[in-house]
């Protein structure tokens, strides 16, 4: 084999099949993913309902890619065959129950689905159902090891303030000590509203009764409210 | 003529135009090569100690605690070490090792190493962007692509401006044969671009879909360890055995085997990664396929090498410190194949994926063998670039220990800890639990990893040390051939 041209022409040959297969065809055609109507007689379900139900709160979820969260917290259910994270009796929509295997549509809406690096923390995919309260998780963002002693997350306080109380302290401070307070910025009130937001177990539908336009009936997202 | 090629002249007297050819390519070289091994070995350093701390705040977030100091948790510090190790180190080392070996290989000069120059400083001002980017919360959170998405166009063109010179050296060539080590380095050098370029356009300005956008992240991360990390070391060690052994390698006919084998096979892994995830099942069928049949290719290499070398283990290893770091990376990239082979079945990835294990295996493909070699590389060329011999056996054979010890350390902690993760997480007896077993399982483990990243940062610094003296040419002058390992036993 001594020729240049040769050389680069099977390079390019054995490569761009993959590239093409593999890759850009697949990427090009993921494009149109979107909504689904769920089929009303075998899903039993109304006709209006779309799958997914709701999307993830974007703001909170530039600050969990921002910090690097998806290296120890997954966001995906693996099927039976994979692995038995469907029986965990806490990562689905109800404690206790099977927590059905990820799809591709409970990702829609995110940029880049933050399916995880590694576990070294619980999977986040259905927390939305587990802790629908703001302040666990301001807690818990705040002082980990306050929440379980256990625990090797780090404390993100940098996204806390510490101020002086006026007046009486707020009511969504998450330390008060010697007339200062520790409350949520906004970047902490983002993240934990995509937290809140993180509900991927819905039912999924047996049949895709029809495809929705992504323009027409986006899923919904979650307003932003001051947590 | 110095004792490793004394070897050489037992065959054949090595011709005096020849030496005086080699000597003028080294001499032209000379500037690129040390500027491209010498920033390389200071960003070893630097993710040695990164690595460092993201080991130690694995299992003791509040080490280095400050409120000052909240860059450096673990969500931010680990992704800056890979970054920092992967573009920093390891893809200088590679072009400056892949810069003279092509010129060597082309017995061709290299010209106008102003420009390598530049896109060697352009590289490090966008690695360096990058790095502090990600600490100071700029992460994408995409494995190995967490620059922000400014950085990749620059190392993009920086790269184009590297390696169009190991083209331009192919094309000034005075051989007539090609050697197997100049296509890898060809190869490295045409795919790298493709696969940048491809990831980061789909992944972080077109449309696709979020699971689609994760699973060509999956096929990057895989392709830039085979089609560019993996050539440019086997390229290396292609050239450096036969070299140091004064013979040739056993089967040419085999090694392009091995080759067109990676090169057909390479593209087509990567999403195996997501096995069971939320991307379409083909493609992490076939994603497995492929890194299943890739040891095939790797055992072509591995018994190539291994005739190559018969005869003649004991008496190179114990002397050469090229040969070492060089058998080292090779022994190392055969057991890699085989953990790439293992972890892209159900039967493992089910207790290995999501864990540290896949750390483990990242490790074990661009340090134990990329590294390594490349450090066999650095022993063999830089004397032939600073004019000296390395001041000190000593220091070579610290660098060599620790680095032994160390890495065998870390990547065994790694697999030991995801396995215990994984293992923890799939027992039915913790499903009602909180995650309480998976972090105390592996905690030890964690704990042996700090170990390690202690003797590979102490590793390191030698090593740079070492290698900024020969760049100042402040080593040896030698009567009395190259600097070996200290005599007396094996240590």
């Amino acid at each position: 084999m001594n020729s240049l041209r040769t050389f680069v022409l099977w390079l390019a040959i054995t490569f761009a099949l993959p590239w093409l297969i593999l890759v850009v065809i697949p990427a090009f055609k993921s494009v149109s993913l979107g909504s689904v109507k769920y089929d009303t007689v075998v899903d039993d379900i109304e006709v209006t309902k779309i799958y997914p139900e709701s999307s993830v709160f974007t703001n909170g979820e530039n600050i969990y890619r921002a910090e690097g969260c998806a290296n120890c917290h997954t966001q995906v259910i693996r099927p039976i065959y994979a692995g038995l994270d469907t029986n965990r009796g806490n990562w689905g929509r109800t404690d206790g129950g099977f927590a059905r295997p990820s799809r591709a549509r409970d990702y829609l809406g995110e940029d880049y689905a933050q399916i995880g690096y590694r576990r070294v923390g619980p999977d986040l995919s259905s927390v939305g159902y587990r802790i629908t309260d703001a302040q666990t998780h301001h807690q818990h963002l705040y002082d980990p090891r306050s929440v379980a002693a256990y625990s090797t997350m780090p404390s993100f306080r940098h996204l806390y303030e510490r101020r002086e109380i006026q007046g009486r302290p707020s009511l969504n401070a998450v330390h008060v000590e010697d007339g200062f307070e520790v409350v949520p910025t906004d970047k902490a009130k983002a993240l934990v509203q995509y937290l809140l937001s993180l509900k991927k177990d819905s039912d999924a539908p047996t049949k895709a009764s029809k495809a929705v336009e992504a323009t027409e009936e986006a899923p919904a997202a979650p307003a932003a409210t001051d947590a | 003529m110095n004792a490793e090629t004394t070897a050489e002249a037992q065959v054949t007297e090595v011709p005096v135009e020849l030496q005086s050819l080699r000597a003028g390519v080294d001499q032209s070289a000379r500037v690129p090569v040390l500027y491209f091994l010498t920033t390389a070995s200071a960003w070893l350093v630097v993710a040695a100690i990164l690595g460092f701390i993201a080991s130690v705040k694995s299992y003791y977030p509040d080490f280095l605690g400050l409120d000052s100091l909240y860059f450096l948790h673990y969500g931010r510090v680990q992704p800056a070490f890979v970054n920092a190790f992967v573009y920093g180190w390891g893809f200088q080392a590679g072009v400056g090792v892949m810069i003279w070996i092509m010129a060597r290989l082309c017995r061709a000069e290299v010209a106008s190493s102003k420009i390598m120059l530049f896109a060697g400083l352009l590289w490090n001002i966008g690695v360096t962007l990058g790095v502090f980017s990600i600490l100071w919360g700029g992460n994408t959170s995409v494995e190995m692509l967490e620059f922000p998405k400014w950085v990749w166009p620059i190392l993009f063109v920086a790269y184009l401006f590297m390696t169009a010179w190991v083209v331009i050296l192919f094309k000034a060539r005075q051989a007539k044969n090609i050697y197997i080590s100049v296509w890898y380095f060809l190869g490295a050098c045409f795919w790298f671009p493709w696969i940048y370029g491809t990831a980061n356009l789909l992944i972080h300005h077109f449309d696709a879909s979020g699971t689609m956008s994760a699973a060509i992240d999956g096929w990057y991360i895989s392709n830039l360890m085979l089609l560019f990390f993996v050539p440019v070391g086997l390229g290396t060690s292609y050239y450096l055995i036969p070299k140091v052994l004064g013979r040739p390698i056993h089967s040419y006919q085999l090694a392009l085997i091995g080759f067109w084998m990676l090169a057909a096979l390479s593209g087509w892994t990567g999403v195996q990664k997501l096995m069971g995830g939320p991307v379409p099942p083909w493609m992490s069928a076939i994603g497995s396929a492929a890194a299943i049949l890739m040891l095939i290719p790797v055992g072509v290499v591995a018994l190539n090498h291994h005739l190559t070398t018969r005869g003649d283990h004991r008496r190179v290893i114990s002397k050469s410190p090229t040969m070492r770091f060089t058998i080292f990376g090779a022994m190392s990239y055969t057991f890699m194949s085989v953990i790439l082979a293992a972890m892209s079945t159900f039967f493992v990835s089910r207790y290995s994926q999501f864990t540290h294990a896949d750390s483990g295996f990242q490790m074990l493909l661009l340090y134990a063998f990329f590294t390594m070699s490349m450090f066999g590389a650095y022993y063999f060329i830089m004397p032939r670039v600073s004019g000296c011999e390395w001041p000190s056996g000593r220091m070579i054979s610290l660098h060599f220990w620790c680095s032994t010890y160390g890495l065998t350390a870390l990547v065994l902690c790694l697999f030991c800890a995801g396995l215990s993760q994984g293992f923890s997480v799939q027992n039915p007896e913790n499903w009602a639990n909180d995650f309480y077993g998976p972090v105390v399982k592996s905690g030890a483990w964690l704990r042996g990893t700090s170990i390690a990243w202690g003797f590979l940062t102490f590793a390191n610094i030698v090593f740079f040390i070492h290698v900024v003296l020969m760049a100042l040419r402040l080593g040896r002058k030698s009567a009395d051939g190259p600097t070996m390992f200290p005599a007396g036993g094996s240590h």
